[in-house]
């Protein structure tokens, strides 16, 4: 079984974001960017599913800038056997990505899609329900547990107040949550080998899809600074605040 | 001419980065106070293929480079200053000397338990009249049967105090030819660990004193004439002494950056003041001009081991540049910046000893001038009769 994992180019988790001064979105040049760290999750599940036997072939797949290459770079590194960039200026939304993912779907034919559950930018949480929507295809989201039997995945998700247990008909379309797994670091003679590895360029109009944004953003704002706190003499102070100023008690 | 990093030296430097952010940045500061070598960060590395990252994989290493291993030390000292100690013993110390010479067997014996984390190695070459002077070294061997006894004694060894394995500098005969190196392990007959002392940086070190100890033959790791391609094994623990230095002097430098950013006094941030900004200035361009000239030192180095000349210019500098930095950063802090509640103090006092430590600024400068002039300069009084330049 095949199994495509897309990853996604975003701003490191570590790196404090700025609004960028035409407030059109936040400053990227010159900032560190870095796999989404749910994708990052996404790989390790592909990769520990082809250690223990469960599938023969992991395809990373990137979709944005020459740079994502790097990323799709990593992806190698950390045991995918082959990565595509679709290699488009476009800030691609969910609903372009998955058309784009669809399109390679039925290119590669892979038996299951583990994408991660969301990017740290724009924290959408759309890709995978959409991709799945398209394909027809059975969908886990927020999973912190797989495993995949003859013809179906059992799978946990994350879901409000608990787990949910799952059993989806293959191929699906998995996303995956922060406790699914721990992502290993790739090593160094890993970085190397991934160098050899072969990378596919592809371009959105080469697979057919359309992926002019059909969203348009108005405006990006710095959220509001906090305002700095005062300071209480007491318990006695404390209570009277909270019951005549802030009126919560 | 090309700055910038390749894409697989980026893409590890990410990797060693997040694991250092993740598993070694909380903590920094008790490590640091601790003193005592962290063996469990050493066995968390080489699970994480951070040690011998130079080192061929065919003897258990990574396959990598020098620079390689340099972009680890600088990642992890800067998430957490005194892990890059433990980057150094397994990649820059007496382990790549050792690796470097070893035979088959003795590979088989050490670099196994040594790339694992599970065994330290030292290196003991500095004796009581022995130091920047080092060729003067007295410890020596005597012949016994097929093998050797060893007397002498050694100061100032890093990880004295719980390094299993020594790889120590000795004579077989006189002169600088007669210099070569055994391996020693603790416990051994008649190889006594003294009593610690205390360094400024907070770590010990303690005498050794070989009484008569027995070296078998197979514990010779290079005979009479080895003290040159020792010394070009010990390039490489400069390189990582240099690599230090100037992290850290990074480490403190950031440090003080956010601190001059949210520290207000007169009624604004430090870094409004232009005597802070300076201070900036000046710590970037030195750290700067320091790290450019140990990544040329290390890339230069086409063996794995660096030249005697790039190395020694590298070690300067970043000695300097850390030092410098380490010490401004603490005048931008202020109290701050003074008391143990940061790790700005520690490396302070860690970077003085660098400019002592593996070949101190003087003997660097004193190589340097030799490269320039292209002539040897016997530092020894000229003797009636004979012109200088004889040896060390
Ligand atoms: C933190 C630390 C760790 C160390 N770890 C080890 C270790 O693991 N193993 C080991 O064997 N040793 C180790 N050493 C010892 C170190 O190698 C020596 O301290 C160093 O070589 C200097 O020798 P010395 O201390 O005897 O000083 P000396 O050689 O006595 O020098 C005293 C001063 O005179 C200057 N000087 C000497 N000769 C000249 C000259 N010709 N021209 C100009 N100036 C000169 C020196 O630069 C120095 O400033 C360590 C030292 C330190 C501080």
């Amino acid at each position: 079984m095949k199994i495509l994992v897309p990853v996604k180019r975003v701003v490191d988790f570590n790196v404090k974001v700025r609004v960028k001064a035409d407030h059109t979105g936040v400053e990227t040049a010159n900032v560190k960017m870095s796999m989404n760290p749910f994708d990052e999750i996404a790989v390790e599940e592909a990769v520990r599913l082809k250690e223990q036997g469960a599938a023969s072939e992991i395809v990373a797949v990137s979709i944005g800038v020459a740079q994502c290459q790097e990323t799709i770079r990593t992806a190698l590194a950390m045991g995918a056997d082959r990565g595509i960039l679709i290699e488009t200026r476009v800030e691609t939304q969910p609903l372009a990505v998955a058309k784009l993912l669809k399109a390679l779907v039925e290119r590669e034919s892979p038996g299951l899609v583990i994408l991660g559950k969301q990017a740290i930018d724009d924290d959408c949480n759309q890709t995978g329900q959409m991709l799945a929507a398209l394909l027809g295809w059975a969908q886990g989201t927020f999973i912190s547990k797989a495993k995949i039997g003859d013809g179906k995945a059992e799978v946990v998700r994350e879901v409000d107040g608990g787990l949910e247990s799952l059993v989806l008909k293959m191929p699906a379309v998995l996303t995956a949550d922060l406790r699914l797994n721990e992502p290993r670091y790739a090593s160094l003679p890993n970085i190397m080998k991934a160098k050899k590895k072969p990378i596919e360029t592809l371009t959105p109009e080469a697979l057919g899809v359309d992926v002019t944004p059909r969203i348009a953003t108005l405006k990006v704002e710095e959220p509001p600074k906090r305002k700095a706190g005062g300071k209480v003499a007491g318990v006695a102070e404390l209570v009277d605040k909270l019951k005549n100023e802030a009126k919560v008690i | 001419m090309n700055f910038e990093l390749s894409e697989e030296q980026r893409i590890f430097r990410d990797q060693v980065r997040a694991f250092a952010e993740c598993h070694l940045k909380g903590g920094a500061l008790a490590r640091a106070h601790s003193g005592s070598y962290p063996r469990d960060i050493a066995r968390l590395m080489a699970a994480n293929g951070l040690f011998g990252i130079a080192l061929p994989e065919a003897v258990g290493g990574q396959g990598g480079a020098l620079l390689d291993s340099v972009i680890a030390l600088e990642e992890v000292s800067l998430a957490c200053p005194r892990s890059g100690d433990v980057i150094q013993a397994g990649n820059f110390g007496a382990i790549r000397t050792f690796a470097e010479y070893a035979t088959a067997d003795q590979r088989q014996r050490y670099l196994k338990p040594l790339l694992a984390g599970e065994m330290l190695i030292s290196v003991a070459m500095t004796e009581p009249d022995a130091g920047s002077a080092v060729t003067d070294l007295k410890s020596a061997l005597k012949a016994d049967g097929e093998g050797w006894r060893l007397s002498g004694s050694k100061v100032f060894v890093t990880n004295s105090e719980e390094a299993d394995l020594f790889l120590v500098y000795c004579r077989y005969g006189p002169g600088v030819e007669g210099i070569g190196s055994v391996l020693l392990e603790r416990g051994a007959e008649g190889f006594e660990i003294g009593r610690p002392s205390q360094y400024m940086n907070g770590e010990s070190w303690c005498p050794l004193f070989f009484d008569g100890v027995y070296v078998p033959p197979e514990n010779v790791l290079l005979g009479r004439g080895g003290f040159k391609k020792q010394i070009s094994g010990f390039n490489v623990e400069r390189l990582g002494n240099a690599t230090r230095a100037q992290a850290l002097g990074r480490y403190c430098f950031n440090q003080a950056r956010d601190y001059a950013l949210s520290r207000q006094q007169f009624g604004r941030p430090l870094c409004e003041f232009q005597g802070i900004q300076w201070k900036f200035a000046e710590m970037e361009i030195q750290l700067e001009a320091a790290r450019l000239l140990l990544y040329r030192a290390a890339t230069r180095a086409e063996t794995g081991l660096p030249s005697a000349q790039d190395t020694s210019i590298a070690k300067a500098m970043c000695n300097l540049a850390g030092h410098f930095a380490a010490n401004e950063s603490m005048q931008v802090m202020g109290g701050m910046g003074y008391s143990a509640d940061t790790l700005v103090e520690w490396c302070l006092r860690k970077t003085r000893g660098w400019l002592i430590a593996g070949g101190s600024l003087e003997m660097m400068k004193n190589r340097i001038a030799e490269g320039i002039f292209e002539r040897r300069f016997s530092q020894r009084p000229p003797r009636a009769g004979a012109r200088a330049g004889a040896d060390g």
